[in-house]
């Protein structure tokens, strides 16, 4: 009784979630193609791939004509849209049947709540100190990789490192983090269905 | 786990990866759960820690995808895909990752990415021609929608009045963009904002105020871009006007770090809203007019360097520029006597010379004649082109040639790949009352590249009349070619000296089918 009263208390917080509004042709590929970029990359793992799969997927929109009547250009359509179009170049491309399995389970991430957004915050930090406290080689080769987003043979150049040093470097990084930060990883912002 | 795989997680998850490389780390991760797992706990560390897992150039896409989109437009509703097959490996780009926009390429038939089928077969593709030759085929390539060409060649000088000339291939609404050297963005067409964009199938020239030339060039050193935009879909102006005018401060891309062809396709795009287009660009540069001398390729380096190598520092490599190179061939009795010189020398005695042009083949797609009731008129074009034919060579030096030492000098400025329409030029200047190549490559470099024959009156040859030289005359011969063009469609054009270099430029022109004259 006293749960279903907090419960019924509770915002519901998928009513703060702006609905999804329809686009334009040219407005819906503005809002959604990094995000389409960054999910079919779960499925293919090539970023070629992926931009010609969501470049593709825009130019069949267009030429279809009919979502360019704004009521279709949606998130979830869009999102359903570049899945399919991933899973069929995965049957194309011959992938094993196994990597398709996982890839049909892979889900639309959802948009961010304020709960999200709320726990993102309180995660910074977190993700901060785990930065701070790695190797002085480790973390200034990850923060020019993830911050600044530099390639792998820029970051050598800007190091005076080997390109081969950069990569063990920031794989190091990588397994650092992940067990600094294996707490939260399970938490719901970042579970399996939508980190990463 | 090996190092190596581990490296190539990392690459899995960024995207780094190809798509082939990508499949097989998708087998190897999923032969095991465990690597599932590894792979999620990384994903999540990678969103834990940036926004993205990689950076994706979202201006870049939207030019691709309208380039794409144009060109799916211009194949009609039934049209193929936008790539050459369902995935495509993305080309080669620059460092900085902006897409290379060649001179004259077209929007409908212009893609960054190559498929690597593609790829795989233009070899065998290549080897299969060779083997066995056939005739050409009649053209079967579609008709431009647009096309766009200035009236000056590249590079422009400071002063000159640049004509623009566009052709429609259908009906349409045209505009007319450039963006300056200096990144500015104006509008050539429509010149004012009110005025009805719809031209009919034809050739125009743009015409600026007062119905002069299309621009009078007053940009500082760089390279600059035109573009026509041909749609079937109405223009909108609105955005760009301000009382009754183009508002400059409106014709900037949406996007900072915008490419020149990205930056103006943008514009045309907000004209449209959601219709398409097709366009054609053309570039052109701004520089001094002693760019095009200042630079010598290595070869021809070893073969001047003792004598002819400059003394000033040569300009550095410019991608994307258009070719500007010339072959300047010098030819002395002996070495040493006098260095060479980027400005002719004047002589005592009043030289006998002579420039002679060779414009190389001619279009076959002519300018059609002006629509009737537009407001452009029709760009002049010259008589018909002079056949030239190509001289024997004449290989063979004398001996007294060789023993005095001619001089080869040949700058040649490359700054980009010389494009099929291109043009190359040479010219020889020639003392001593002929040509006389003293050196065979020289020879024959400049040969194959003017393909015309410089001769001198009374059919002597170079070599035959070099090995007289009694008399101190100077002659120079430029020719230009198009090297991917069909041959023996050049014509060219041969001008007294006082045509070109001196006070007297307005003397009449000679044409000849012949390079040089020998008074």
């Amino acid at each position: 009784m006293l749960e279903s009263h907090f419960r019924s208390q509770l915002p519901k917080l998928e009513h703060h979630v702006p609905p999804a509004t329809p686009h334009s042709w040219e407005s819906a590929f503005q809002a959604y193609y990094v995000e389409l970029c960054e999910y079919v990359l779960r499925f293919v793992g090539s970023a070629e791939a992926a931009q010609d799969l969501v470049q593709d997927l825009f130019l069949r929109l267009w030429d279809s004509r009919g979502p360019r009547d704004a009521t279709r250009l949606t998130r979830p359509y869009l999102y359903v849209a570049a899945r399919n179009r991933a899973l069929k170049y995965l049957r194309h491309r011959r992938v094993v049947a196994t990597w398709i399995a996982r890839a049909v389970c892979e889900e639309t991430p959802p948009s961010d709540t304020p709960e999200d957004l709320c726990l993102r915050g309180e995660l910074d930090d977190a993700v901060q100190d785990a930065i701070a406290e790695l190797p002085a080689r480790c973390r200034a080769v990850f923060v020019l990789r993830r911050r600044e987003q530099l390639s792998y043979r820029e970051i050598a150049t800007r190091l005076g490192i080997g390109l081969g040093t950069v990569k063990s470097q920031m794989w190091r990084a990588t397994l650092r983090l992940r067990a600094k930060l294996g707490p939260y990883l399970a938490l719901p912002l970042i579970s399996e269905d939508r980190a990463g | 786990m090996t190092e190596g795989i581990e490296e190539s997680l990392l690459g899995f998850v960024e995207g780094d990866c190809s798509p082939d490389e990508a499949a097989a780390i998708q087998a190897w991760i999923a032969a095991d759960p465990r690597r599932g797992e590894l792979l999620d706990e990384v994903r999540a560390v990678w969103r834990l820690t940036g926004s993205s897992t990689r950076q994706w150039v979202v201006a870049e896409a939207r030019v691709r995808l309208l380039r794409s989109r144009g060109r799916h437009a211009a194949q009609g509703p039934a049209g193929f895909s936008a790539r050459p097959g369902p995935i495509s490996r993305v080309a080669e780009t620059n460092p900085k990752g902006t897409p290379g926009i060649a001179r004259g390429r077209r929007g409908y038939h212009h893609y960054d990415q190559a498929s690597r089928a593609a790829q795989s077969m233009i070899t065998p593709l290549v080897a299969l021609l060779l083997q066995n030759p056939v005739a050409p085929a009649p053209a079967t390539t579609p008709p431009r929608a647009v096309r766009v060409w200035l009236g000056s060649p590249s590079p422009l000088a400071r002063g000159a009045a640049v004509r623009v000339y566009v052709e429609a291939g259908q009906d349409g609404n045209l505009v007319v963009l450039h963006r300056r050297t200096d990144g500015r963005i104006e509008v050539l067409f429509p010149k004012n904002p009110s005025t009805d964009p719809f031209v009919r199938a034809g050739t125009y020239e743009i015409r600026g105020g007062d119905d002069r030339a299309a621009w009078v060039v007053a940009e500082p050193d760089g390279t600059g871009m035109v573009l026509a935009a041909l749609s079937p879909d109405p223009l909108r102006f609105d955005e760009f006007v301000r009382a009754a005018a183009w508002d400059s401060a409106a014709l900037v891309p949406t996007w900072s770090g915008a490419d020149v062809a990205g930056s103006m396709s943008d514009i045309v795009q907000r004209m449209l809203g959601d219709g398409y287009f097709n366009y054609d660009l053309v570039t052109y540069s701004v520089a001094p007019p002693v760019y095009a001398q200042q630079d010598l390729t290595p070869q021809q380096q070893d073969l001047t360097q003792q004598e002819t190598a400059p003394a000033y520092d040569a300009y550095p490599t410019c991608l994307n520029c258009t070719f500007i190179g010339e072959q300047l061939i010098i030819y002395e009795r002996g070495f040493g006597r006098r260095r060479f010189q980027r400005e002719p020398v004047r002589e005592p005695r009043q030289p006998t010379s002579a420039l002679a042009l060779a414009l190389g083949p001619r279009s076959t797609a002519g300018p059609q004649p002006l629509s009737p009731g537009s407001r452009f008129t029709s760009p002049r074009h010259a008589a018909g082109p002079v056949p030239i034919e190509p001289r024997a060579r004449a290989r063979a030096t004398t001996p007294s040639a060789q023993s005095a030492g001619p001089r080869t000098h040949v700058p040649f400025t490359r700054f980009s790949a010389p494009a099929a329409e291109r043009s190359t030029a040479a010219a020889f200047v020639a003392r001593a009352g002929g040509l006389a190549p003293a050196h065979p490559e020289a020879l024959g470099q400049a040969v194959t590249r003017s393909d015309f024959g410089v001769r001198e009156r009374g059919g002597r040859t170079p070599a035959a009349a070099a090995s007289q030289a009694p008399v101190r005359s100077r002659a120079v011969a430029v020719a230009r070619t198009g090297a991917g063009a069909a041959p023996g469609v050049s014509h060219g054009v041969a001008m007294e000296r006082e045509t070109w270099g001196g006070s007297q430029a307005r003397a009449g022109i000679a044409r000849a089918g012949v390079g040089v004259r020998q008074r």
